[in-house]
């Protein structure tokens, strides 16, 4: 019953290697007060949670058989794909920041606002198919409620973790610094999930 | 003033401390490892393995009647296959120029710098249907067993590096490059997980099958004669007998009669499922027997004797457990004769002394025993007293602490040096296989697993 | 107020080139092959009239910076030469990749460090042991270095760092004004140091070697057999040229030590606290003339002394009041009621410089005369 808690707590700090460089710059690059930088957290834990969500309906309404049909290479194909997503947000949400007030940075900032970014970046790794998440999934087999629960108690397990990010606020002192080290990291980190992660692997797929 | 002088000391630290880190840096890196434990990542080193076998069996030039060539140039134990091992497939590994693959990888018992004529094949079983005979023309004379058709095979074609991959039908499919460590004596493929072979990624059990002969352009593998020449090898029972000389043979029962016999079919190779766990070699030191109750008795008695040598006396002392008086006696000894062989008794035996000691007289006592190991090689001894001298330093660099003296990899060392000295003296093979075995305990003292397993393997074929 | 000499007596000299003779001797000696004796006199004798000269005129920088950037020049004939007698090539072959034994650099440090501590696991395809070039031999040296000269190591002892320190005084005059107080410059270093090390944890593999490397093209870089490849390649020469050569001639400031170099930026980091060297500023003397931060090229002085400081000794050299010194500890004269012989000679500067002088001359000893013996034969 308990075991995908267990399971959540024990993988947590893996998770963090693969939502870490998401979350980080993210919310170091919007700094805010307790109060904001929970409100943020939870909104990127709630598209995290829909995501998690999701994946255990659908694994639980599959089962196994979803899972024997996405052979590696196809996961593999899969994560280029999240790769790109994110990389897409993080790119438009770096550009944002940008002093530019016409051009594409004042379409990243209609397209990409800090609140829609944070909902749906936590959806994209949640969505990520990371060895924690697939460790999760083979363990789903029990139809789509009791997939969903369990997937429930993972994301409870696995966001623990992410808790770690309230602590931002505490820094305010070098608040301008962080901040500034956060856009600029989120650009570079955009750039590299989308063309170094993305586009540049694609030629894989004739392979 | 004290807390200037502090400064003065804390910038003349930081002045020592710039050579030091360039000293300590090369020289005490097994420490350092011993530390911190870190490994490179699997993802580097062509995954984590998930079986690896041993072959103890030797190649059949050894344990059977087959002979290589007689040129020198065809050195023993180039084709013996000592250890396969089989890694974890790998999806986009960094660095990698093929991003997924599927690791192998074959030691040998001996990589000699003339390993051309080498020709080693790997079977592979992983799908339906397949086939149980060997590529034709170019075979070497075996069939496969009917419950393990192979579907794909890597021949590993030393004299252009170069691994070509074969199809169940005997086409030749792709060609992939061959890599070689030479320092850990083994062959490594990198199987591309592209079409059939993409299937392994569901965690199927495979199968393996392992070969070694001589190549020869026009067989691939060189026919066998009746007697060997210079340049082709020999102990064939006949035209039909295979024309491999090792194979992975993982038990005890059909190598030779498989390999040389004369069997009037042409016999069937072994497969070895891909995913047993990993065989314990743990307990390699119980190989080695204590003294049994008759020769601790036959040492008594000869105790008793009057006519005894000084020498021997002392020895039998010392076996006996009898350290006091066998101190005692040495010491004595010593004044009279300038055996350095005496000084590496009393080193063992001081060095024991240090047992029940308080700390800082242990250490002392350890010091004075490595001064005496070193005084008794100072004196320039006879080879075979010589390998006893470093017999006894290793015993004692294997038993003191090693964070302590860091004298395991030394010892490793002395046990092999002994080794070295005593193989060509002749000396009994059970006796040489003690010494690799108590230096691969001190290379697994000093955590470094590669040598340990090598210095194991080398223990292994020796028979 | 008019700034008082640096410069040192002959016997003062003397007694400090004395202490840098004995680390000179055992590694320099040692360093040498068979039939590089002469070279390492050669290089040894060099090295002791650069010493001698900063001493003597008590100019740090100027002679520093001909002894970096001479180094920066030797690391590469050999290393290229030891590779191409190993492998044949300047490319990485793959059998180097599959059997762990590529070099391990400095550099990739802060990248490995995280996997390093959490899974003990080194994302480098690099020997562990046993080798000059090995993991743990490079992790001991940079925790040494870390100690006593903080990030004293980018201006002394690393042999990549001369090719823009040299380029940045190719040029007399700046032509591309590069604000030292503008926000993005600031934090620039910092941001390219988390974005190399969170980058590098999800897929495992050091992205700085992959893509953002300069140093690839004076040592090893992979064959451009793939789109992949290639554009690394595109990216490596321009990265070079752009941010070692064209740029610093432009701005006169090291743009790639100063910028965008990862280990750079941690030694910033972790090195200026630890170390216990600092370039500090008497307030009381200083005139607010500029120079200082007008010249200082890595980006290291603004309203402040910034924790990015090398360390090099430009602005010590350059400051008409002697405002600015190496302090140890924050004491600019260790025994200051002290006969002035010793006063003088127990300076702080003068520790530093013998003890980071050190530090370069043993990193560089052996491939300085090795590629010294090639260039010789080569003419």
């Amino acid at each position: 019953m308990l075991e995908p808690l267990l399971l959540g707590l024990s993988t947590g700090p893996s998770c963090m290697i693969f939502c870490g460089p998401v979350a980080l710059p993210l919310f170091m690059s919007d700094m805010k007060e307790h109060r904001g930088q929970g409100a943020a957290l939870l909104r990127f834990l709630t598209g995290r949670l829909i995501g998690y969500i999701l994946a255990g309906f659908i694994l639980g309404l599959t089962g196994q058989l979803l899972l024997n049909y996405l052979s590696p290479l196809v996961k593999d194909r899969f994560m280029l794909i999240s790769y790109m997503l994110v990389g897409l947000m993080m790119l438009l949400r770096g550009l944002a920041f940008l002093p530019k007030e016409k051009g594409l940075c004042q379409k990243a900032r209609k397209v990409m606002p800090q609140k829609r970014a944070e909902l749906f970046l936590g959806l994209a790794t949640g969505l990520n198919l990371c060895p924690p998440f697939l460790a999760m999934a083979t363990r789903v087999t029990q139809g789509p409620v009791k997939g969903m629960f369990s997937f429930f108690l993972f994301f409870i397990g696995t966001s623990i973790y992410l808790v770690v990010l309230m602590l931002l606020p505490f820094l305010k002192k070098h608040k301008e610094a962080l901040q500034g080290i956060g856009r600029i990291t989120m650009l570079m980190m955009g750039g590299y999930f989308f063309f170094f992660l993305g586009i540049l692997q694609l030629g894989r797929w004739q392979g | 003033m004290i807390k200037r002088l502090f400064i003065l000391i804390l910038g003349l630290v930081s002045m020592v401390t710039v050579p030091m880190g360039f000293y300590m840096s090369r020289r005490y890196e097994t420490f350092f490892h011993r530390a911190l434990g870190l490994q490179v990542d699997p993802n580097y080193s062509g995954g984590t393995v998930i079986a690896q076998y041993y072959d103890d069996f030797r190649d059949d030039a050894g344990a059977g009647s087959l002979e290589y060539p007689l040129h020198q140039y065809y050195e023993e134990g180039t084709l013996d296959l000592l250890k396969y091992t089989v890694y974890q497939p790998l999806l986009d590994a960094p660095w990698s120029e093929e991003p997924h693959f599927w690791q192998l990888s074959v030691t040998m018992a001996h990589f000699s710098e003339h390993r051309d004529d080498l020709i080693l094949r790997i079977y592979l079983d992983f799908m339906e249907g397949g086939s149980t005979s060997s590529p034709a023309p170019r075979q070497e004379l075996v069939r496969f067993d009917q419950q393990h058709p192979w579907d794909l095979m890597a021949e590993i074609y030393a004299p252009r590096g170069q691994v070509y991959l074969y199809d169940s039908t005997g086409k030749v499919v792709d060609k992939i490059p061959l890599y070689e460590n030479t320092e850990e004596q083994r062959y490594i493929i990198r199987l591309p997980l592209k079409g059939d072979l993409e299937q392994i990624l569901d965690g199927r059990i495979t199968y393996h099958a392992v070969i070694t002969g001589f190549y020869d352009e026009i067989s691939a593998f060189q026919p066998l004669r009746r007697e060997a020449s210079l340049r082709n090898s020999g102990g064939a029972a006949d035209g039909r007998t295979p024309r491999i000389f090792d194979m992975l043979c993982i038990e005890d029962n059909s190598q030779q009669d498989i390999l040389s016999a004369a069997n009037p079919e042409i016999p069937f190779i072994p497969v070895i499922p891909g995913q047993i766990a990993q065989p314990s070699n743990s307990t390699y030191l119980e190989e080695i027997p204590g003294p049994t109750q008759q020769e601790i008795q036959a040492w008594e008695n000869s105790l008793q004797k009057d006519d005894l040598d000084p020498m021997e006396r002392g020895d039998l002392l010392f076996k006996l457990g009898r350290n006091v008086e066998a101190l005692e006696y040495f010491t004595q000894l010593r004044k009279e004769d300038d055996n350095p062989l005496i000084l590496a008794y009393l080193g063992t035996l001081t060095a024991q002394q240090a047992a029940d000691k308080p700390v800082l007289e242990a250490v002392a006592l350890v010091n004075k025993s490595f001064e005496l190991f070193q005084e008794a090689l100072a004196g320039n001894p006879p080879p075979r007293d010589r390998a006893y001298i470093l017999i006894h330093r290793g015993h004692v660099s294997r038993h003191v602490p090693n964070s302590v003296f860091n004298k395991a990899v030394p010892g490793a060392q002395d046990f092999l040096g002994a080794a070295e000295i005593l193989e060509p003296l002749g000396q009994d093979k059970s006796f040489i296989k003690e010494l690799y075995l108590y230096a691969a305990h001190c290379y697994e003292i000093a955590e470094m697993e590669d040598l340990k397993e090598l210095t194991l393997l080398k223990a292994k074929v020796i028979k | 107020m008019k700034k008082t000499s640096s410069a040192l007596s002959i016997p003062q000299v003397l007694i400090l080139l004395a202490i840098y003779i004995l680390p000179l001797m055992f590694f320099g000696i040692n360093a040498a092959g068979s039939g590089e004796l002469p070279y390492a006199l050669i290089y040894g004798l060099y090295l002791l009239t650069l010493l001698f000269l900063m001493f003597k005129t008590g100019k740090i920088s100027k002679y520093r910076r001909i002894f970096f950037v001479s180094m920066a020049l030797l690391f590469f004939p050999a290393f290229i030469h030891d590779l191409i007698i190993e492998r044949g090539t300047m490319l990485i072959p793959q059998s180097t990749v599959v059997n762990n034994e590529n070099p391990f650099c400095h550099i990739v440090i802060p990248i490995t460090m995280i996997p390093m501590i959490l899974k003990k696991m080194v994302i480098f395809p690099g020997r562990l042991m046993g080798h000059y070039t090995s993991i743990y031999s490079m992790l001991v040296i940079w925790v040494f270095m870390t100690i006593s000269l903080g990030r004293g190591w980018c201006s002394w002892v690393c042999f990549y760092g001369g090719w823009d320190d040299g380029c940045s005084r190719i040029s007399q005059k700046t032509k591309l004004h590069m604000d030292n107080r503008a926000p993005w410059i600031r934090n620039l270093p910092k941001a390219m140091l988390l974005f190399v090390v969170l980058g590098s944890l999800i897929t495992l593999t050091s992205i700085y070697c992959e893509w953002l490397c300069p140093f690839k093209l004076i040592t090893e870089f992979e064959s451009p057999t793939n789109l992949r490849n290639t554009v690394a390649l595109i990216l490596m020469i321009v990265l070079f040229f752009g941010t070692l050569i064209i740029l610093p001639i432009l701005s006169r400031r090291r743009v790639n030590c100063g910028l965008l170099c990862p280990f750079g930026a941690m030694q910033g980091l972790i090195g200026s606290k630890i170390a216990p060297f600092k370039v500090k500023m008497d307030k009381s003397l200083c005139i607010s003339c500029g120079q200082c931060e007008k010249h200082c090229p890595s980006f290291s002085m603004g309203k402040n002394i910034r924790s990015s400081c090398t360390l090099c000794g430009e602005c010590i050299d350059l400051c008409p009041t002697g405002a600015l010194d190496i302090h140890l500890r924050g004491k600019k004269r260790i025994f200051p009621k002290a006969p002035a012989f010793f006063k003088e000679l127990l300076q702080p500067r003068n520790l530093f410089i013998l003890a980071a002088f050190t530090g370069g001359t043993i990193i560089s000893y052996s491939f300085a005369i090795h590629s010294l013996k090639l260039l010789v034969n080569l003419f």
